[in-house]
């Protein structure tokens, strides 16, 4: 008797102190005047803070804390001046001036220049690590005036574009630019953002608190506190979002986002994204070699299924190899489509004997979408009696797989998703298509002096003569199509989940994931 | 006695010196270039180049052992190749989380698993015998991952009690400093009485507790229940019944206090399986903790990080052991 | 001659008086006995699992999106993955991946462990020594963190993840067998076998190690719950099985996605762990009480 006593009295206590913790929420939340945006983010805000460094999911936080000269706009499709003001070049490409803002402030106290500048972009360039090689074609930085800096480039190339990156162009205070990685890492920064760090929590979150004295100024109904944080899982970042917790989240699943569409209280946002999924195969290896074997495997590949059924609709389908939205995007292009009739074909026309014969398929673990997409291909081949193993991957693993010596112990398809660094199509074509000494992203090892020519063509003329330089870009694409180089599965879509009272919001696909919180409101 | 214990600890540190030399082979196994994953995509050869230098792979194997051998008896643990921090940095942070979940944990053990062990052998054979072994032996059981998604599914989802994840609320932590003097967010919350992140904090560990001490408590009443069984065969417990001392008392008194050292150890000896629990949890609970932190190193293939964790683990568990076994030698009562 | 046809008496005799006496008491034990009938019906599901379950195809060979996710019905009995195959078979499917797979990696174990305590237990001396201190190095890694450590390292599969739980797991019967070795060196048969000249490797492998056979055994089904677990939480990692496998941890590793939406996906593999496991742990449990002396007392 006295037992149950005990255990009753034990039971009360507890729930008296779940009582007790909700109660002193409650209460807590009347009293928070701040406006906080909560970002819930799939993995860690940031890898390296070093702004010159990162070249990963950091870039989420920094163009909320650094600005760059200029700014991909997604509406117009054109650069729009952000800290420049307005640029020129020479005819052939080769010299850009740039006019620096007047009256910007960084985060600790300095003023921008021409000087700032330069020395900005000569750090980047200088540590040479994440994605510096942007600046490759950069010869020497010249300081005018104050206010009017000269780049000086050993060959043509988009520099107005290249400014707009959204890695290692980030402009960085004359205090701060001395610095190493070290000390950018033990949560320190120094940019001319609208947002200043309050407090880093390395892996786990990052809270970014209003910069009073930003440039642009700031209205009411404008956010004082940013959280970006953390939450690996996609139904905890749905259920944050649904209870109003959190502000915005991305990278929810297709089911999650298919339940969060009834919900009025949630604002499904979709945009482009230049992300695209793309199978290589390996034509080093038979029977990977033959054209017509790859047709076939090319009219196997389910893509309606993918984009309907998989991606429930938040993809395209293909058109060639640069994602809809870039220039050099072409929707005449000639398109495969299941067709297992045609397969069978093309399988025939190969001469290849598909008895027996296994193929590896490899992608990095932990996509759903990558890992379904694998199944239902595997279904497909084994009726044209082809049985596909599916291998997944680490990426390191699956790179390192891909670049082996002998190509008979590489994989025979390999899944990947491709974005580029700025603005343009030549990413996709000097990674992925141009031969290579050194295997590095042309996991189809195509090895073509004739796309080659046509590709330092077109690079050459992206600077100054745009539409002879996507004639050459289609041109390009129909070759690589007509040789079924690449299974070209599906076009992204970057879709996210917001509360239905956070506004201004638009995904800009030439920053990935990036939330630009200055732009956005509460209502 | 003291020529066991040095024979103890001497067998310590050769078990340790194995543990480096083994985590050095299955990082020298690595399929991959660490190099090339340390200069990140789209490196140019001169630049693996420089960071194989700078992480000295370019040495001999040989050469390679010692300086690690030497490295980590200094407690360095290497760079991450993620982020390219010291391991022994990262590791500092994210301990805390996990040994504060863990230690509680631990006190769930004791205060359920050994009561429910007692009345097990109490009343051996009987009804509640059998729920309560069905019961510690369904928690050692369980898949702890899948526990922590239907706890979250129900107290969270369902009836909307408890948070989803996380140490604090966001609120919580824009409005009050949160306190960090050991890490340990609750501990330093007493310790600077500030009640009002404590109670909050309380919500968000009440699931991963639960989940994480599901094993220890199973184990502890199976290993009260068997040791106190072995005791009260004894003849000097038979004998005290004989003498008409009360049941109760004997049991409590007597018997118990001859079973609290062979708990103990189990509780030591389980260290190990909670540990790695943690490691399967945290990252459903987003738990700023060692378990999430090998959970990204393991998907980003960061192999000194998972390395410098399986170091670090292992050398707990060897050093508790280590202490465990020499509490055996030193109390002639505690025999396992 | 005249020794080997004693040796096989005493091989013999003494396994059949246990087995026989371990099977009455597991009689008496009503939870053991009950745990002992679902393993055997585990196996039973397994071998004919091709056969019974309701939709084969769904194992790897179909996938159909139109029908992903359903929720449980007479049609689907535990409802539909994500690709619309029918998770009542790929659970009672996923029977067959977990035994086999935890039949493989205590059995690489055993192949491993018995030799090397058979070793070290009949020749002693240094040899000993050095075998003993390599398995307590083995022994002090945390449980699953080697394994983890090792797939993760050399890429995940199936494969790999049998081939490192063998790793972690062979010093166990290393030090069992060594203590059945340490004890048999007393008995007479194999007193006279070294009296004769027999050499040390013959008595070893024809001698030592069929004597240890019956407790291999035993600590073998003991530890062939734990083993599941093992597997499960690394395929739950992405350390393990490989998309379409119907592995248990796999799916509920898959099942997270679609956690809020379709809590049949990750609930029926949890509860077929959860089953198979307690079962190999109830067994295990029993045969620990009644193989101990101390507890058989009373």
């Amino acid at each position: 008797m006295k037992k149950i006593l005990c255990l009753v009295i034990m039971i009360c206590i507890l729930g008296a102190i779940i009582a007790g913790c909700s109660g002193g929420q409650s209460t807590q939340v009347t009293e928070n005047k701040l406006k906080i945006a909560y970002y819930a983010f799939i993995s860690e805000p940031y890898i390296d803070f070093d702004p010159s460094v990162e070249y990963s999911n950091g870039i989420i936080v920094l163009h909320n804390i650094y600005e760059t000269l200029t700014r991909y706009d997604v509406n117009t499709g054109k650069i729009e001046p952000l800290l420049a003001e307005e640029w020129t070049s020479n005819e052939d490409g080769t010299v850009w001036t740039f006019r620096i803002r007047k009256d910007v402030k960084f985060h600790d106290g300095a003023e921008l220049n021409a000087e700032a500048v330069k020395k900005s972009i000569e750090r980047t360039m200088d540590l040479q690590m994440g994605a510096a090689y942007i600046w490759d074609c950069v010869d020497e930085i010249k300081v005018k005036d104050d206010y009017t800096v000269e780049f000086v480039l050993s060959y043509p190339a988009p520099l107005d574009l290249i400014a707009s990156a959204g890695y290692a162009a980030f402009i960085i205070s004359p205090n701060a630019v001395d610095k190493d990685s070290a000390w950018f890492n033990e949560g320190n920064a120094a940019g001319t953002g609208p947002y200043k760090v309050q407090q880093v929590t390395k892996g786990e979150e990052v809270i970014l608190a209003k910069f009073d004295d930003y440039w642009r100024g700031w209205k009411d109904n404008q956010y004082d506190r940013v959280i970006i944080k953390k939450i690996p899982e996609s139904s905890s970042r749905r259920q944050l979002v649904e209870k109003g917790e959190a502000q915005i989240t991305s990278g929810l699943s297709v089911t999650d986002i298919k339940a969060l569409r009834e919900n009025p209280s949630v604002n499904v946002i979709e945009g482009t994204s230049w992300t695209n999924i793309i199978g290589f195969f390996n034509t080093e290896k038979k029977p990977l070699d033959n054209a017509d074997f790859r047709r076939a495997l090319c009219y196997a590949f389910p893509y309606d299924e993918v984009v309907n059924d998989i991606k429930e609709g938040m993809a395209y389908k293909s058109v060639g190899l640069i994602p809809r939205g870039l220039w050099g995007h072409d929707d005449n292009l000639m398109q495969y489509e299941t067709d297992l009739q045609k397969a069978e074909e093309y399988l025939k026309k190969s001469g290849v004997n598909p008895e027996g014969l296994k193929l590896e398929l490899t992608f990095t673990s932990g996509t759903e979408e990558l890992r379904n997409m694998a199944q239902l291909y595997q279904v497909n081949l084994k009726k044209l009696g082809i049985e596909l193993q599916i291998q997944e991957m680490n990426w390191d693993n699956v790179w390192e797989k891909s670049k082996n010596s002998k190509p008979e112990d590489r994989q025979d398809i390999l899944f990947m998703q491709w974005w580029p660094d700025y603005a343009s199509p030549m990413s996709w074509l000097y990674s992925l298509v141009h031969s290579e000494e050194d295997i590095l992203f042309n996991l189809s090892y195509i090895k073509d002096e004739n796309l080659d020519a046509m590709i330092e063509e077109a690079d050459m003329l992206s600077a100054t003569d745009r539409a002879e330089a996507e004639k050459l870009v289609i041109e390009v694409q129909k070759e690589v199509l007509d040789k079924a180089y690449f299974i070209h599965a599906y076009d992204d879509k970057s879709v996210w989940a917001a509360d239905a009272g956070f506004k201004g919001f638009k995904p800009n696909p030439a920053y990935e994931g990036v939330v630009f919180f200055y732009d956005t409101y509460y209502e | 006695m003291i020529s066991y214990i040095i024979r103890r600890l001497s067998l310590g540190i050769i078990v340790l010196l194995g543990v480096i030399t083994i985590t050095f082979t299955i990082a020298r196994i690595i399929p991959s270039d660490p190099a090339a994953k340390w200069a990140g995509p789209r490196a140019t050869q001169e630049q693996i180049q420089k960071a194989r230098e700078h992480l000295g792979l370019d040495k001999p194997l040989i050469v390679q052992y010692w300086r690690y051998l030497k490295d980590c008896i200094k407690g360095d643990l290497g760079y991450s190749l993620r982020t390219h921090q010291p391991i022994k940095e990262e590791l500092k942070a994210f301990i805390p989380a996990t040994l504060e979940l863990v230690i509680i944990a631990f006190i769930f053990a004791t205060i359920i698993g050994i009561p429910l062990g007692i009345y097990s052998a109490k009343m051996k054979d009987q009804l509640l015998d059998h729920l309560s072994r069905l019961f510690s032996i369904g928690a050692v059981s369980l898949p702890t991952f899948w526990v922590g998604l239907f706890l979250q599914l129900i107290f969270y989802n369902k009836l909307e009690l408890l948070p989803l994840g996380g140490q604090v609320s966001n609120e919580i932590k824009i409005l009050y400093e949160i306190p960090r003097v050991t890490g340990m967010l609750l501990f330093d919350c007493i310790l600077t009485s500030n009640w009002v992140v404590f109670f909050d904090a309380l919500k968000h560990y009440i699931l991963p507790c639960i989940t994480i001490a599901l094993y220890p408590i199973g184990l502890v009443a199976r290993m009260t229940r068997s040791a106190l069984l072995e005791v009260l065969n004894e003849d000097y417990i038979i004998a005290a019944k004989s003498y008409g001392l009360k049941d109760r008392k004997v049991l409590w008194v007597y018997a118990l206090k001859n079973t609290l050292g062979s708990t103990a150890i189990v509780l030591t000896l389980s260290l190990g399986y909670t540990l790695v629990d943690t490691f399967l949890v945290e990252a459903i609970f987003s738990w700023p903790g060692l378990g999430n932190y090998v959970a990204t190193a393991v998907t980003t293939l960061d192999y000194p990080a998972i390395i410098g964790v399986t170091i670090f683990s292992t050398a707990c568990y060897v050093i508790l052991n280590l202490v465990a076994d020499i509490i055996i030698a030193l109390d002639p009562r505690v025999r396992l | 001659m005249d020794s080997r046809i004693y040796n096989l008496m005493e091989i013999i005799r003494p396994r059949v008086k246990e087995v026989g006496f371990s099977f009455y008491l597991l009689k008496k034990n009503k939870l053991t006995l009950a745990a002992f009938y679902v393993i055997v019906a585990l196996f039973v599901l397994a071998i004919l699992a091709p056969y019974i379950v309701p939709y084969p195809s769904h194992i790897s060979d179909e996938a159909n999106v139109a029908n992903k996710l359903l929720p449980p019905s007479g049609e689907y009995l535990f409802g539909t993955d994500e690709l619309g195959r029918d998770i009542f078979s790929r659970v009672i499917y996923g029977i067959r991946i977990s035994l086999t797979t935890a039949i493989l990696a205590v059995g690489l174990a055993i192949i491993i462990g018995v030799p090397l305590g058979a070793i070290a237990g009949t020749i002693g001396g240094w040899v000993d020594e050095v075998i003993m201190r390599i398995t307590d190095i083995f022994l002090s890694f945390p449980p699953l963190l080697l394994a983890i450590a090792i797939v993760s390292i050399v890429g995940s599969s199936l494969n790999n993840a049998i081939i490192a739980i063998a790793l972690s797991w062979w010093p166990w019967y290393t030090r069992l067998v060594r203590g059945q070795a340490v004890s048999l060196k007393e008995r007479k048969f194999i007193q006279a076998a070294e009296a004769i000249g027999t050499s040390k490797w013959k008595i070893i492998f024809s001698h030592v190690v069929p004597n240890t056979i019956s407790p291999v055994i035993v600590q073998a089904s003991m530890d062939m719950g734990g083993v599941i677990l093992t597997i499960a939480s690394l395929s739950f990692l992405g350390l393990g099985a490989q998309a379409p496998t119907p592995e248990w941890g796999l799916m509920i590793n898959t099942s997270r996605n679609y956690f809020l939406n379709a809590w049949w996906y990750s609930i029926f593999p949890g509860l077929a762990i959860f089953i198979t496991v307690l079962a190999f742990n109830l067994l295990g449990d029993g045969f620990r009480e009644i193989m101990d002396p101390k507890t058989r007392k009373r």
